[in-house]
């Protein structure tokens, strides 16, 4: 119970931390920023206005949460060591596994916040599109397949946040974790691919043949590309329920262990 | 303090001047040669597939939809100022297998993008006489598209029209017919078009697989059932002429030659109450009945 406490006012923490970097104020103006971008950009266009601006606003959402993770989130974990922080933190009663995953939630519930706001911002300007636009409001389009594609989305930066605090629990330098977390995220972005090239193309270099290695490697790194639905939005293509419950299990699985991994490195990291 | 001033000032000047000479140089020089060289040579477009996948990672749809807008700046007349006033336009040498591959690859990022294969239908098969290429685009949109008749509708116009195969695109157009909120003229359309090219029993199973799914109180069913029973009554006829060359070694010189000879007891009914008419290549006709003197035919 105290541990859960531990975590939770952790997370709280973080996630204070993160709104006093002032990240919250700089995506709502960006919000407001791409909420009209997404109005002038979408007027570019003669055809399918209602898809250009669906994956217009999901785009936006899926690039700012990754500069949160890849920049506010690296750097409030870094600051806690360069300023040593964490020794005052690691001085009481919490274990490094309750740190870790404090920090994690901490950084998962900002991303939520600005997936929210984001996602709130891109809805109104897709809205107004399709209000002066009806004749291109994408066949079978619906808010909730909007809704379920901006909670993948959000599972989607999770993931690539835990492989952040991985990379962040072994590297010795802060920018050498950014490194890692960058490639893990394109491979990861790249997994479904990497997979078809291998597995449906007899002419695939060197990899020809490495079925073995793209199944490991599938195992090992997070599968992002099953969760971007930004297509099935924009186009109104009905994804089930139980594709997205799956999903669901498989973030939460993959995350926890991979911070229990992150756990383990971070306990042989020297910290001084 | 104010020399100082005067320095800094002086320094920022040289530098600004600097700057603007040798930018506007550059600039005037890419502007020389912009007119013959095409834009769309350069780009991204032109990775292969596989790897373009690769770069745009989850921003697929955001890069096909720059990549159309891409192909969209490139296509289309350019304006210049006339040095001597006013504005002229220039005509651009296209690149076309360039502009071809930009369509390529904004497709392979969405395959469902209608404003691609509508752009590269406007374009494409007209000016840059690419019109297998442009099948082939929107046989990909029609495929992702299972909601849109109008990538079939262009595939069976440019069937018709450029590759002059009546018969196939009104196979074509009579798929397009079966798509939901497709407009009623495909289907007649079709169905003539297919009979035109010799495709009577397959405009007669493709006419009867919609009538099966449209309830007889919709508008335009009445005009789908007078077109199908005239195609039955076009197919006996067919039917008829072969089995009367296959019995006198000759086609028959008219229709009445068939009822005559005893191949047909008599001709089959016209929902348009016109006479079916038989021409000299020997397609039979339900819904003109002069088609001896228009191409030399002979009627009944």
């Amino acid at each position: 119970m105290q541990a859960l406490r531990n975590i939770w006012f952790l997370a709280l923490a973080t996630c204070t931390e993160g709104i006093r970097h002032r990240a919250l104020w700089a995506i709502v103006c960006l919000s407001v920023l791409l909420t009209f971008a997404n109005l002038s950009v979408t007027t570019l266009f003669t055809w399918d206005l209602g898809k250009v601006s669906v994956e217009f606003g999901l785009s936006a959402v899926a690039f700012t949460g990754l500069l949160l993770v890849f920049f506010l989130g690296m750097k409030i974990l870094a600051d806690d060591l360069e300023r040593s922080r964490i020794f005052m933190l690691l001085s009481r009663p919490v274990s490094i596994w309750q740190y870790l995953a404090g920090k994690f939630l901490g950084l998962a519930m900002i991303l939520l916040l600005a997936t929210i706001i984001l996602g709130l911002s891109a809805a109104l300007s897709i809205h107004y599109v399709l209000w002066q636009y009806p004749g291109f409001m994408p066949p079978n389009f619906s808010w909730v397949s909007y809704a379920m594609a901006l909670a993948c989305q959000w599972m989607s930066l999770v993931m690539v946040l835990s492989v952040s605090v991985l990379c962040f629990s072994f590297a010795s330098h802060p920018f050498v974790a950014l490194l890692l977390a960058v490639s893990s995220y394109l491979v990861g972005q790249n997994m479904e691919l990497l997979r078809r090239v291998v597995v449906e193309n007899a002419h695939a270099g060197v990899l020809t043949g490495q079925d073995n290695l793209v199944f490991a490697l599938s195992w090992i790194f997070p599968n992002l590309s099953l969760f971007d639905k930004k297509y099935a939005a924009a186009y109104g293509i009905v994804f089930s329920c139980q594709e997205f419950v799956l999903l669901c299990l498989y973030a939460i699985s993959y995350s926890a262990l991979i911070i229990y991994l992150a756990t383990l490195l971070f306990k042989r990291k020297e910290l001084a | 303090m104010s020399r100082r001033l005067t320095v800094h000032l002086l320094i920022a000047l040289v530098l600004v001047s600097f700057y603007v000479a040798s930018y506007n140089e550059l600039l005037q020089q890419q502007r020389g040669s912009v007119w013959k060289t095409s834009l769309s040579s350069f780009g991204i477009w032109n990775l292969p597939p596989i790897v373009l996948l690769g770069i745009a990672g989850e921003f697929k749809g955001v890069m096909a939809d720059y990549l159309t807008l891409e192909a969209g700046a490139q296509l289309g007349t350019e304006v210049v100022r006339n040095p001597a006033g006013g504005y002229k336009s220039i005509n651009k040498d296209y690149d076309w297998q360039s502009i071809h591959r930009l369509f390529v690859a904004s497709q392979t990022l969405d395959p469902s993008f209608a404003q691609t294969y509508i752009v590269a239908q406007g374009w494409l098969p007209w000016d840059a006489n690419m019109v297998s290429e442009t099948q082939d685009i929107l046989k990909i949109a029609a495929k992702n598209r299972p909601w849109d008749w109008q990538p079939a509708h262009a595939m069976g116009f440019n069937t018709y029209y450029f590759l002059k195969n009546p018969g196939e695109a009104g196979e074509i157009f009579l798929k397009a017919a079966k798509i939901p909120n497709a407009p009623s003229y495909l289907a007649i359309l079709g169905a003539r078009l297919a009979q035109k090219g010799g495709e009577t029993e397959t405009a007669i199973s493709l006419l009867k697989s919609m009538l099966a799914n449209i309830n007889p109180e919709e508008p335009g069913y009445n005009d789908l059932l007078d077109r199908l029973h005239a195609l039955e009554g076009v197919l006996v006829i067919e039917q008829a002429v072969n089995d009367c060359k296959n019995k006198i070694g000759r086609k028959p010189s008219s229709l009445s030659e068939l009822t005559a000879s005893g191949v047909l007891a008599a001709l089959p009914p016209n929902p348009y109450n016109l006479d079916y008419c038989l021409d000299a290549a020997g397609i039979i006709y339900f819904d003109k009945p002069d088609c001896q003197s228009s191409n030399g035919g002979i009627k009944r």
